[in-house]
């Protein structure tokens, strides 16, 4: 009877941990896309591709590592694209090359580094061709 | 004071080996505490890298008498990361000493383990030799953990985890003592884990590890 009640309790809990644990999700999505809203045309923002962030545990050493930096403004990570989004402080930044050396530094790899001006520009120069392509079949 | 003595007795009589990773990011302190069928252990551990952690381990075995108090210290041999997923090879060897029956005796063990772990699926295997001088000659255990989280959650939300665990003891005397299967539940939120599950001898268990 006991060992009935202890595993219908942790059922319960588990089934509650599952209602809890998805609302967060709506909630982190929508912080995201604010962050992302507010990173369009905002050239302190870098993006790094982190291959191996598979739980809390892994990106809560990048979290502390970065909040300790003296150019970093505010960190938001995303399991789910696998990116640390960096907000530099005005008129400070961190170089592509620290910003591996402290990722790995955490055990994890980076793909990719990317700024948001570089973003940008890699959109203007993008639109800019289109529009000479078009030019040029008319 | 009942309920809080409620918690800490389930705390001390859980029953079980956890595997969480033994290696925190550089620079943090990790405190867990948990229950096996044999013993109650605590174990904490500064990492100062990636690949090491050094920390103090101190077992009791309720039912022999017996307390070790170990060094420990945690390799990370092999990492390998991918977009989805993160796989680990460890070296854990811990040296120290048995105090049993006013005697204090040289005890060693030494392990490797491995784990696989993307958001959604989890593998971990142990495999461990002890040695503690006039008590236990030589001894072999191995246990492995397999786990499906039934959501996917975001970096601050909660975790849940279906896990199932099976620990093989070949040297126990006693038959239900040499194959327990435990499935349980694991609970993940900012640097707190929690595990809870009935193992095949219908003991339960509680096992916590907080990292700061």
């Amino acid at each position: 009877m006991k060992k009935i009640g202890m595993l219908i309790s942790i059922i319960c809990l588990f089934n509650m941990s599952i209602i809890l644990g998805q609302a967060p999700i709506d909630k982190a999505e929508n912080k995201h896309k604010n962050k992302q809203t507010v990173k369009e045309g905002d050239d302190k923002t870098v993006t790094s591709y982190v291959e191996g962030m598979v739980c809390d545990f892994c990106a809560r050493g990048l979290e502390k590592v970065f909040a300790q930096h003296a150019a970093v403004a505010s960190i938001n990570v995303s399991l789910e694209e696998g990116t640390v989004s960096i907000k530099m402080k005005p008129n400070k930044t961190v170089s592509n090359e620290k910003i591996t050396e402290l990722i790995k530094n955490n055990g994890l790899s980076v793909r990719q580094i990317v700024r948001s001006k570089e973003k940008e520009e890699k959109k203007e120069k993008d639109k800019e061709k289109q529009s000479k392509d078009d030019k040029a079949e008319n | 004071m009942k309920r809080i003595s409620f918690l800490i007795g389930g705390i001390l009589i859980g029953c079980s080996v956890l595997t969480a990773r033994p290696i925190s990011y550089p620079g943090a302190w990790t405190i867990m505490q948990m229950n096996q069928w044999d013993k109650s252990w605590i174990h904490v551990h500064y990492s100062p890298n990636i690949k090491n952690s050094l920390g103090l381990n101190i077992d009791d075995y309720h039912n022999e008498g017996r307390i070790n108090i170990n060094v420990k210290w945690n390799h990370l041999l092999k990492r390998r990361n991918t977009r989805f997923s993160q796989a680990n090879l460890y070296l854990k060897s811990q040296i120290g000493a048995a105090q049993y029956e006013d005697k204090d005796n040289l005890t060693m063990s030494m392990a490797i383990a491995g784990d696989w772990e993307t958001r959604r699926y989890f593998v971990a295997y142990t495999g461990m030799g002890e040695y503690t001088k006039n008590i236990d000659k030589g001894s072999f255990h191995q246990n492995a953990r397999v786990g499906i989280a039934p959501y996917v959650a975001e970096y601050g939300s909660l975790h849940s985890w279906i896990m199932l665990q099976v620990e093989h003891h070949p040297s126990e005397n006693q038959r239900k003592q040499q194959l327990i299967i435990t499935p349980l539940l694991r609970f993940l939120k900012g640097v707190c884990l929690l595990e809870i599950g009935i193992n095949s001898n219908g003991k339960g268990m509680l096992n916590w590890v907080i990292r700061f």
